[in-house]
């Protein structure tokens, strides 16, 4: 019954991960600010994909990476080793991309043309086309409200336990397990017309 | 209930599919997942959805990103210790300062430009929108004889705001706007009438020249929605006109109370209102003394004269037209919370400011005076007769035989305070035959006095030393007068008078 939550459990690996984040920021702190390149290596794949799934758009990716990781080498002296670092990463990824999306609504607000119609728009859909599934995927991800859709990116994409979650947000584990709830009834009244093909 | 029911079992579904039920709700559930073929589908679903979001596919990996970012975070580490040194306040102070002076040595009038701009841009606003007075409060002619003889003009009645014309110590004329508090002038219109014993016809001829010059003042006080009051100085000649139109009607109708009160100035210029002003020489009729919340100023309003009479005249008759507007400037009301500043050194005007009035001293020089007749010279005399005015106000009570002892009360209200004068006349065997000539008596010799008098010869035979001294003093005025006439005159010729 819970293969899939069985599988994802990789505890091992998790300590280790931890730990060398730990001595890495450590080093970085005593000066070696040439770590920093391996922190960045370490995580930097997490932090692009948690940006694209989120804005679902590769246009902007590589510039809110840096503005994370530029965020983090600046801050990371005042680390308090109180969290995983994903968490804290996490943390300033999902503000970034809150940022961009503000930014990019005032924009909407202002300009009189928008596209959004045409994002919104759906294809039709050949179902042995991968590259197409996941386009739609994305799509009714991206139309879920924020609130909704980060706890479930951070759940089903990146991998992260319900604590992991509500610290990385700071919220509450029973708020976040009840948005992963809802965000799930959302996204399946959205893809509701590919029912067949999908669900 | 049963709603709630599956809401609830939904979302442990949810948390049951992520691993993250505690082991005794997951047996449960687990229990009615066996007996529930709906709660198993539901199961399958949300387990579709959650592999479809695990199964999106990641970006490629971008291999160069971390030496991209490096290089970033390099090139931002050189500018910024390019400019470390900027955050060290005494270099932020000294580079502030060397801009500031670079500023002030190449412009040199940036911050006056800068400062004037912003000036200009208050002063529009308080200044835009104003409208005669007659849109606030239609004057009374007990409003008009208030504002001759006691100096003040009631501005907004509820809140007892009040435009007072006046003269320092030094005899510099001022403008002020303050609160009227709860005193009121105890010599009014009605007193007036009666002290001069006019009959209705006379009464209404007196509000016929007052009511004359309703629209006039109404024309030199100006008033807006932003609580700004824009005073005319002119509005002196106003002043100075109906006190002279009163004090010659005065004399038309009762010329033995005229003689008595009316100083031999007065009379030897044979004081009436020609309506003919002198146009000052430095601030012209356009020229307003503003009084806004902020602050105060003075500004060339360019409103024709006779438009704004036009217009008033226009507004009286279509009144109900302008319901809207009247709410609005209704709700005027004077901020005495000012400042002076630099608005009043255009014309170096003196302000002076206390918790409940705001006044603004007329520049020597400019104050407005008419010019016949001059004013400048008669001022003093026509105050002087409004006070005598003032002082002939009062009732003497007279009720006993001539031989017998009689007691004269004299009140006079000042400042709501009752002064009685009391006099013991019958031993002395004094005979009252004329009220009048005792009142002017008294007047004359014991205006101020407190002190309780008897009469007897000594002081009859003062009173002829008086007399002839007086008609000494006649004859001289008489002189004067002639003098003042052929100085008139020569002005007469040098400036050109303006009608109105």
């Amino acid at each position: 019954m819970n293969e899939i939550n069985k599988n994802e459990k990789v505890i091992p690996q998790t300590i280790l991960t931890l730990n060398d984040d730990f001595s890495l920021i450590k080093r970085f702190i005593d000066g070696d600010e040439s770590v920093f390149k391996t922190l960045v290596n370490r995580h930097k794949e997490k932090v692009r994909n948690l940006i694209f799934v989120t804005l679902n758009s590769t246009d902007m990716i590589d510039d809110i990476s840096q503005e994370v990781f530029i965020s983090v080498f600046k801050k990371l002296d005042r680390f308090r080793f109180e969290s995983q670092f994903t968490t804290w990463l996490y943390r300033i990824t999902i503000n970034k991309c809150r940022d961009h999306l503000r930014r990019v609504k005032i924009r909407s607000i202002l300009s009189p043309f928008s596209a959004s119609e045409e994002e919104l728009s759906y294809p039709s859909v050949s179902m042995n086309d991968d590259v197409e599934i996941q386009e739609i995927v994305r799509k009714a991800v991206a139309q879920l409200p924020e609130k909704l859709r980060t706890p479930l990116i951070l759940k089903d994409f990146e991998g992260l336990s319900y604590q992991e979650i509500a610290e990385t947000l700071g919220t509450e584990v029973g708020t976040i397990k009840s948005r992963i709830f809802r965000a799930r009834e959302s996204l399946k009244k959205i893809l509701e017309p590919y029912k067949k093909e999908l669900l | 209930m049963m709603k709630w029911y599956n809401q609830n079992t939904k979302e442990q579904l949810s948390a049951y599919l992520d691993d993250e039920l505690p082991k005794y709700e997951r047996d449960l559930l687990e229990d009615k997942l066996i007996s529930s073929a709906e709660l198993r589908k539901e199961l399958e679903e949300n387990k579709k959805v959650k592999k479809l979001l695990s199964s999106l596919k990641r970006l490629p990996d971008d291999e160069y990103f971390a030496t991209r970012l490096m290089e970033k975070i390099k090139g931002e580490k050189k500018s910024e210790n390019l400019f470390s040194f900027l955050k060290k306040p005494v270099v932020a102070f000294g580079i502030i300062s060397i801009s500031l002076m670079g500023i002030l040595k190449f412009y040199p009038d940036f911050f006056p430009t800068f400062l004037s701009k912003q000036k200009s841009n208050i002063i529009d606003f308080y200044t835009s929108n104003l409208k005669p007075f007659v849109y606030v409060a239609d004057l009374s002619s007990e409003d008009i004889f208030n504002f001759a003889f006691n100096n003040n003009l009631s501005l907004n009645k509820e809140d007892r705001q009040m435009l007072l014309l006046g003269r320092d110590s030094s005899g510099n004329q001022f403008v002020e706007v303050k609160y009227a508090g709860s005193s009121a002038s105890a010599f009014n219109l009605p007193v007036f009438v009666k002290s001069l014993k006019l009959n209705n016809v006379q009464k209404q001829t007196v509000d016929s020249i007052l009511l004359s010059y309703s629209d006039d003042i109404a024309s030199h006080i100006l008033v807006n929605d932003k609580n700004t009051v824009a005073v005319n100085p002119s509005i002196w000649n106003y002043h100075n006109a109906i006190r002279s139109d009163l004090l010659s009607y005065v004399a038309s109708v009762n010329k033995e109370v005229s003689d008595k009160i009316m100083p031999a100035a007065f009379i030897a210029n044979n004081v009436s209102s020609t309506h003919r002003m002198q146009k000052p020489d430095e601030l012209d009729e356009d020229t307003y003394f503003v009084f806004s919340p902020d602050t105060i100023f003075t500004r060339k309003l360019h409103h024709n004269k006779d438009d704004l009479k036009n217009e008033i005249r226009k507004f009286k008759k279509e009144m109900s037209q302008h319901t809207a507007e009247l709410n609005k400037l209704k709700r005027f009301k004077i901020d005495v919370k000012v400042f002076p500043d630099e608005f009043t050194s255009s014309h170096e005007m003196k302000v002076m400011i206390d918790s409940n009035f705001c006044r603004v001293q007329i520049p020597q020089g400019i104050a407005m005076e008419s010019y016949l007749p001059n004013f400048d010279s008669i001022n003093s005399a026509l105050d002087e007769a409004f006070d005598q005015l003032r002082s002939f106000n009062f009732d003497i009570s007279v009720a006993a035989p001539v031989d017998e002892s009689v007691t004269v009360y004299k009140e006079k209200k000042k400042k709501n305070r009752v002064k009685k004068f009391q006099f013991n006349v019958g031993d002395e065997g004094f005979a009252i035959t004329d009220p009048d000539s005792i009142a002017n008596f008294f007047r004359f010799y014991f205006q101020d006095s407190s002190k309780t008098f008897k009469f007897n010869d000594r002081m009859n035979q003062d009173m002829e030393v008086f007399k002839k001294e007086m008609e000494k003093f006649k004859i001289d005025m008489e002189k004067m007068r002639k003098e003042l006439q052929k100085e008139l005159k020569k002005n007469l010729e040098k400036k050109d008078p303006i009608e109105i």
